[in-house]
């Protein structure tokens, strides 16, 4: 008796997984997987960009999908944990057969995803990690945002450019926020400013008054700043509680939550991957306002470009991931994307990206002319 | 398929190493570890260390396999004659002091960016390599369970004065059961990151050590063939979700959620209705064992 | 200075409510309940309910927001816990754990893994150099409320000496004919509105979201053994003596003292610090714990 519930699940589990296993053939299809973090953190920025991804397969099997087939996504999730994302990609490659894949994740998740598919041959496209390691899979990883190193060096030269001599900064302590904060400091530096303070603060904690103070008693001209949403509330909070008055020089504005909008007006403002304005962005933008009510998060435009240049290279070239690879590159100098002209360098990240510069005032964020 | 059956063996295999470490500490000798992530990120990093500093491999696969059992010490000695659940609270709080430390000092092994290990191409000998550290590793609690040792230490997981009044000294036995267990779970944690090829202080939190904690819970933290299963269950368990998430078509995100539900949900289930686990432990065999 | 100690008293007013429940149970049922910090996140969950989605007064949602929590408490004890009374502590322990998994898996299913925020807007104040808000205020008022009504039930009331007793001595107490199922209920029922109640002014003065547990394991866990595990009100202590530490730790330049150029402990390694005592805590009183545990 004793092995008796072991086998019931054994077996329970093993039709489950034969009973999930046949694709459903009915008609040819071509799959195509995507990884989010759809628990754990973040989790709000990864469901929009499974929206962008979900509304560029659409128009694409609208328009015929790739010669014939029309495209299926397979939507995993990587909970925002290592582990987890390899699970979910090596499912996705070797159950699935999936040739190429949508990721959203930090660093820590979408690095080993990108081992894991390197020697795979398959193809990685990054919609939201940022970490300049990502550079180091050219031919498997293309990336529809800029890195890190790239953003983080226009921002520091932003602040030395606006006139700031000392600046402190203060980042989330994690892959993102330490590797533009580092990237921001050399640039600035090299300008001719100093940096004062360089605060990582650990993400989620209800008070940020014990990190501010330091970077208070450092009496910066200005504070260069990124984060995500959630904890970016929390930063301005405990700034403004604490009488902070320094103007902020941001990287990702859009990102930010602004606590107190009376309290930040004229006092924010920074640069954001550009080309937003374009006429698709502000198409896919009425139709996210129309679907879901509200404004989309910048990776609902990162995941739409992914998806439709990673559709036009299937088009183009076959849907195989040799026949990607060799397309993806070609797609992209004649897309005009949501986010813009997307130009690769031939490690596969974007370099030149449209950068927006906006001012925070009168409770949003307002277009402001680049600086000379 | 098959290279997804060879990862999930792959998987299963290491993690029941960690299992099995779990057995011998808890299942045998009645120590509480809720750091259990801790000797297998210890093992982890040597491998992540020497990779990050241009060491050969080797170096890598001797750091984890020396530091892991020497770090094993440094928590028990101070802290081995705690009661049961102080200890857990210690191991957890020892484990988290390693992760943040990993995370806060870049100088180790890249900190929050993570750093790249070399990673074996050839999956079916990471698979091999994988079983084969499975097959050491369960001869050798199979030993340690079956010897004199082994007794003693079942003695003094259910009445430490009895073993004592034994002429035994339990602090020197745990201290024994650590060192060899930690230094399974360090070699586990070597192969791990050569198995995945990138290392961040991410992959060792304190969920991780409860994943292992659910599966020996699961299969019987007494029996060996137990803890296996229980890793094998809550792997595919893991994984088979996934197919079912796909194959429901209910909303990506709540399926997501109800993945991790039903963890906790067994968790609960398998105290209420079988607390022995799966498989109970097997009757010993000689009159001496009989309790 | 005067600012890291109001920051120190805010952030342990936050933690202190939490610890004290988990304190308490610990008193009660000898075992570390991890599922106590996830009732905190229900709670929070709850009251958000309450004030944010049904548009109701902030006091009376937070109130009812911790009644509610309190309820699932027992309810959770009734389903679970109450079954389970005799096996060890530590496999309690482990049933905690599972029912926080399932908990957070289930406050995430019904409210999504995004991150809310109570619509409030606090007033800022100062006073003698040091900036805060009403929230803050509010805080530490109610987390002293709180401290002082557990503090009336324990040593005024019928029921709150019967509670000591069972946590005294189980044994002595069931035989002197205290109703131990019925008090452990109570407890359950304070503890849990207790966490609610905690949970929800820690989400007020950050946010929501469904594993905001695990960021408040660690310095919980840390402010109650710092305390001593199984004292209620030394839980409260333990969390002031935490919060204090972290924050001069991280504020004091250490470097100028020691080298001449100024350095100070970097601020993420806060967490570091609540693990680190609550492990040397741990370590330095082996002997008590030895004894008690033989």
């Amino acid at each position: 008796m004793r092995t008796c519930p072991t086998r019931r699940i054994v077996l329970s589990m093993l039709m489950l997984t034969a009973a999930a296993l046949p694709a459903r053939a009915a008609e040819p299809t071509v799959p195509v997987g995507v990884i989010a973090n759809l628990t754990g953190s973040d989790v709000p920025s990864s469901v929009d960009m499974v929206r962008g991804v979900q509304l560029a397969a659409d128009e694409l099997n609208a328009a015929g999908g790739v010669q014939g087939r029309k495209i299926v996504l397979i939507t995993e999730d990587s909970e925002y944990r290592p582990q987890a994302g390899i699970e979910a990609a090596t499912k996705l490659f070797d159950v699935n057969k999936v040739e190429a894949a949508i990721v959203f994740g930090g660093s820590s998740v979408t690095l080993p995803i990108a081992e894991l598919a390197r020697p795979k041959g398959k193809v990685i496209l990054n919609t939201s990690a940022s970490s300049a390691k990502l550079g180091g899979y050219p031919g498997t990883l293309y990336s529809t945002l800029p890195l890190d190193d790239i953003v983080g060096a226009q921002v520091g030269a932003y602040a030395a450019k606006m006139g700031v001599k000392s600046a402190a900064f203060i980042v989330p302590n994690n892959t993102f926020g330490t590797g533009l904060m580092d990237a921001a400091a050399a640039a600035f530096t090299a300008a001719g400013g100093t940096v004062v303070r360089k605060i990582a603060y650990t993400e989620g904690q209800p008070d940020y008054r014990p990190d501010l103070q330091p970077l208070q008693r450092a009496k910066p001209d200005a504070i260069i700043s990124a984060g995500y949403g959630d904890d970016t509330r929390t930063v301005f909070k405990a700034a403004r509680e604490l009488g902070i008055t320094a103007p902020w020089y941001v990287a990702y504005p859009s990102i930010f939550a602004v606590e107190d909008p009376a309290w930040l007006n004229g006092h924010m403002s920074g640069l954001d991957n550009g080309g937003l304005d374009s006429s698709t962005g502000q198409r896919i933008k009425a139709i996210y306002a129309q679907q879901f009510k509200g404004e989309p998060r910048p990776h609902y435009f990162y995941g739409y470009d992914a998806m439709m240049l990673l559709g036009r290279a299937m088009q183009k070239g076959g849907t195989d991931a040799a026949a990607i690879k060799a397309a993806l590159p070609l797609v992209a100098k004649d897309y005009d994307g949501a986010t813009g002209r997307i130009e690769w360098d031939d490690r596969g990240q974007r370099i030149n990206p449209p950068m927006d510069y906006f001012a925070f005032r009168d409770g949003k964020l307002e277009p402001i002319a680049a600086p000379k | 398929m098959i290279d997804f059956a060879i990862f999930a063996v792959t998987m299963i295999a290491i993690w029941s190493v960690l299992g099995i470490s779990l057995h011998l500490q808890f299942g045998l000798t009645g120590l509480v570890n809720f750091g259990q992530v801790m000797p297998f990120a210890v093992g982890a990093y040597g491998a992540g260390f020497a990779a990050a500093h241009g060491l050969p491999i080797a170096a890598g696969i001797a750091i984890g396999a020396l530091l892991t059992p020497l770090l094993g010490l440094l928590v028990i000695q101070p802290a081995g004659r705690l009661a049961q659940d102080y200890w857990a609270l210690v191991t957890l709080g020892a484990g988290e002091i390693f992760r943040l430390t990993m995370l806060n000092v870049p100088a180790i092994a890249g900190g929050v960016e993570g750093t790249t290990v070399y990673r074996i191409a050839d999956r079916s000998l990471a698979m091999l390599l994988a079983l084969a550290l499975l097959g050491a590793a369960a001869l050798l609690a199979r030993r340690i369970g079956r010897s004199p040792l082994g007794r003693i230490l079942r003695v003094l997981r259910e009445d430490e004065t009895l073993g004592a009044t034994l002429g035994r000294n339990p602090f020197a036995l745990h201290r024994l059961v650590t060192v060899v267990s930690w230094t399974l779970a360090g070699l586990a944690g070597v192969l791990y990151a050569h198995v995945v090829g990138y290392l961040s202080p991410g992959a060792f939190t304190v969920g991780e050590t409860f994943l292992i904690w659910t599966a020996v819970v699961l299969g019987g933290p007494a029996s060996l063939p137990g803890v296996v299963l229980g890793t094998a269950v809550v792997e595919l368990t893991a994984v088979s979700t996934r197919f079912v998430a796909q194959w429901s078509h209910l909303p990506f995100e709540l399926t997501a959620n109800l993945r991790l539900g039903t963890f906790g949900l067994v968790l609960v289930l398998v105290f209420l209705f079988r607390p022995d686990g799966l498989l109970r432990e097997a009757k010993a065999r000689s009159d001496a064992d009989r309790r | 200075m005067t600012q890291i100690l109001v920051d120190s008293l805010v952030y342990a007013a936050e933690i202190a409510i939490i610890a004290i429940g988990i304190a308490l149970s610990y008193s009660v049922l000898r075992f570390a309940n991890f599922a106590h910090v996830q009732f905190a996140v229900v709670g929070a969950y709850l009251s958000y309910t309450f004030f944010a989605l049904l548009g109701w007064p902030v006091v009376a949602s937070v109130i009812l927001g911790a009644v509610a929590t309190g309820g699932i408490a027992v309810a959770t004890d009734r389903l679970v816990f109450a079954r389970l009374r005799g096996i060890s502590p530590d496999g309690k322990m482990i049933v905690s754990w599972g029912v926080a998994l399932f908990l957070r898996a289930a406050v995430a299913s019904v409210f999504g893994g995004g991150a809310r925020v109570f619509p409030l807007q606090p007033a800022p104040l100062s006073f003698a150099g040091a900036y805060f808000t009403m929230q803050d205020v509010t805080v530490a008022a109610a987390t002293l409320l709180a401290i002082g009504a557990l503090h009336l039930l324990l040593y005024r009331t019928k029921a709150g000496t019967a509670l000591r007793a069972l946590a005294g001595n189980p044994d002595l107490a069931r035989t002197r004919g205290i109703p131990a199922e019925r008090m452990i209920a109570l407890m359950w029922f304070v503890g849990g509105s207790y966490a609610g109640l905690g949970g929800t002014l820690f989400a007020m003065q950050t946010r929501l979201q469904p594993n905001m547990d695990l960021i408040m394991l660690l310095p919980v866990f840390s402010a109650v053994t710092i305390g001593g595990l199984d004292r209620v009100f030394g839980a409260a202590l333990g969390a002031l003596a935490l919060s204090l530490a972290q924050n001069l730790l991280i504020s004091v330049d250490l470097g100028s003292l020691l080298t001449g150029q100024p350095w100070s402990v970097p601020t993420q390694f806060r967490d570091f610090i609540a693990v680190g005592t609550m492990v040397l805590i741990l370590l330095l009183r082996r002997r008590g714990a030895t004894a008690q545990a033989r």
